[in-house]
């Protein structure tokens, strides 16, 4: 069965002449196809919002107050830990002025000048270490190759950023 | 501006009441984008619930340029997309809990026999739309239930304007294939009990 233009006019949706309005019906009594097409669109056209139990906005209000109990554990987990850290890094650093100060309390304030000046020294050395070392690399390895590795470097943390951008991003509407 | 704009200004800058009035307002909205897509009621409700959660994470995120309700119900189709593909390959029943979502009354329905019959037709279409690819799904409840433009689809579901028109008549043509094919089993039964012939 020719289902054209009929089934044009029902998947259209647009206003029909009081003519092809005659023409569709008559066509609708033959076709089955075109009959479900158009009691699918009535029913569509009916449709209407379920809505939720009663009580929605509650229900919602005790899920977020779950949510902002759990944002708040772990905003003070999150300083709990940082605070720790920097307290064990304190202690790292201070260790041997602490312990020259338990040892010889009257030595301290030149132990202590004596620990900065060795903590001074030994970044200096790591420091002219790193330079040697970039400048020794640079020699063994040729010039496009440490281009090349630079580019897939930048390549690689493009890639990441865009990657963490198209994940995190919510869609926005109209 | 309009009281909506003013409720997102407050709750993106803490103010939970004004967020309250927002769910208030827009939870039928998302609760039936929900519940059409997912097709059972606890789910629409926890998806409906995720969906609210996840617009208040968000609200800086929100572009006040734009209509919240269209941000919002992209928000609300995709997570219940996301929810669909993980589910894809386990079964579940829509008609376990049919009673338990709550479809608004007509004001207007004078004749209870064609309110009953209104109602089976939709029950019948709400089981069709649960055939559907999750995206084409979607685009139909987006036009059919939130009278969304095409455009507007368009945008809430990351697709073009040519594909939503494709999307949309597919749909309603998948549709009505399987309404015509409910129809001929449902003849074939009733010829089958009038004549009493035994089924094969």
């Amino acid at each position: 069965m020719n289902h054209q233009p009929f089934e044009d006019w029902l998947l259209g949706e647009q206003p029909l002449t009081s003519e092809q309005h005659r023409q569709l019906q008559a066509h609708l009594r033959a076709c089955p196809a075109c009959a479900a097409l158009q009691e699918v669109t009535e029913a569509l056209q009916a449709a209407r919002p379920a809505a939720p139990a009663a009580g929605f906005g509650a229900r919602f209000q005790v899920r977020l107050a779950a949510y902002q109990a759990a944002q708040r554990r772990r905003m003070a987990a999150g300083v709990l830990t940082l605070a720790a850290g920097v307290m064990a890094m304190l202690v790292f650093l201070l260790w041997p002025a602490a312990q020259a100060f338990l040892t010889s309390p009257s030595l301290s304030p030149a132990s202590l000048f004596s620990n900065l000046v060795r903590v001074w020294i030994s970044f200096q050395a790591y420091r002219d270490t790193l330079t040697t070392f970039l400048h020794v690399l640079n020699g063994l390895i040729p010039a496009h190759v440490r281009i090349l590795a630079t580019l897939l470097t930048l390549g690689g943390g493009w890639m990441w950023f865009i990657s963490l951008t198209k994940v995190s991003r919510l869609p926005q509407g109209v | 501006m309009n009281e909506e704009k003013v409720w997102v200004l407050q709750a993106r800058n803490g103010d939970d009441q004004a967020f309250a009035l927002l769910v208030e307002t827009y939870q039928t909205p998302v609760y039936n984008l929900c519940y059409r897509m997912l097709g059972e009621a606890e789910a629409a409700e926890d998806a409906a619930q995720e969906t609210f959660l996840k617009v208040y994470q968000n609200l800086s995120r929100y572009d006040a340029g734009r209509p919240f309700v269209t941000w919002l119900l992209s928000i609300a189709a995709h997570h219940c997309i996301d929810k669909l593909r993980r589910r894809r390959f386990s079964t579940f029943s829509i008609d376990e809990d049919e009673e338990t979502s709550f479809e608004l009354p007509d004001r207007h329905a004078l004749d209870p026999e064609a309110e009953t019959a209104r109602r089976e037709q939709q029950r019948r279409l709400q089981h069709l739309l649960q055939e559907l690819e999750p995206l084409d799904r979607a685009a139909i409840i987006l036009r059919y239930w939130h009278d969304a433009s095409e455009i507007e689809i368009a945008e809430s579901l990351g697709l073009s304007v040519p594909a939503v028109k494709s999307r949309l008549h597919r749909a309603r043509k998948a549709l009505a294939a399987l309404w015509q094919e409910q129809e001929l089993a449902a003849e074939t039964q009733a010829e089958r009990i009038l004549y009493e012939s035994p089924a094969i």
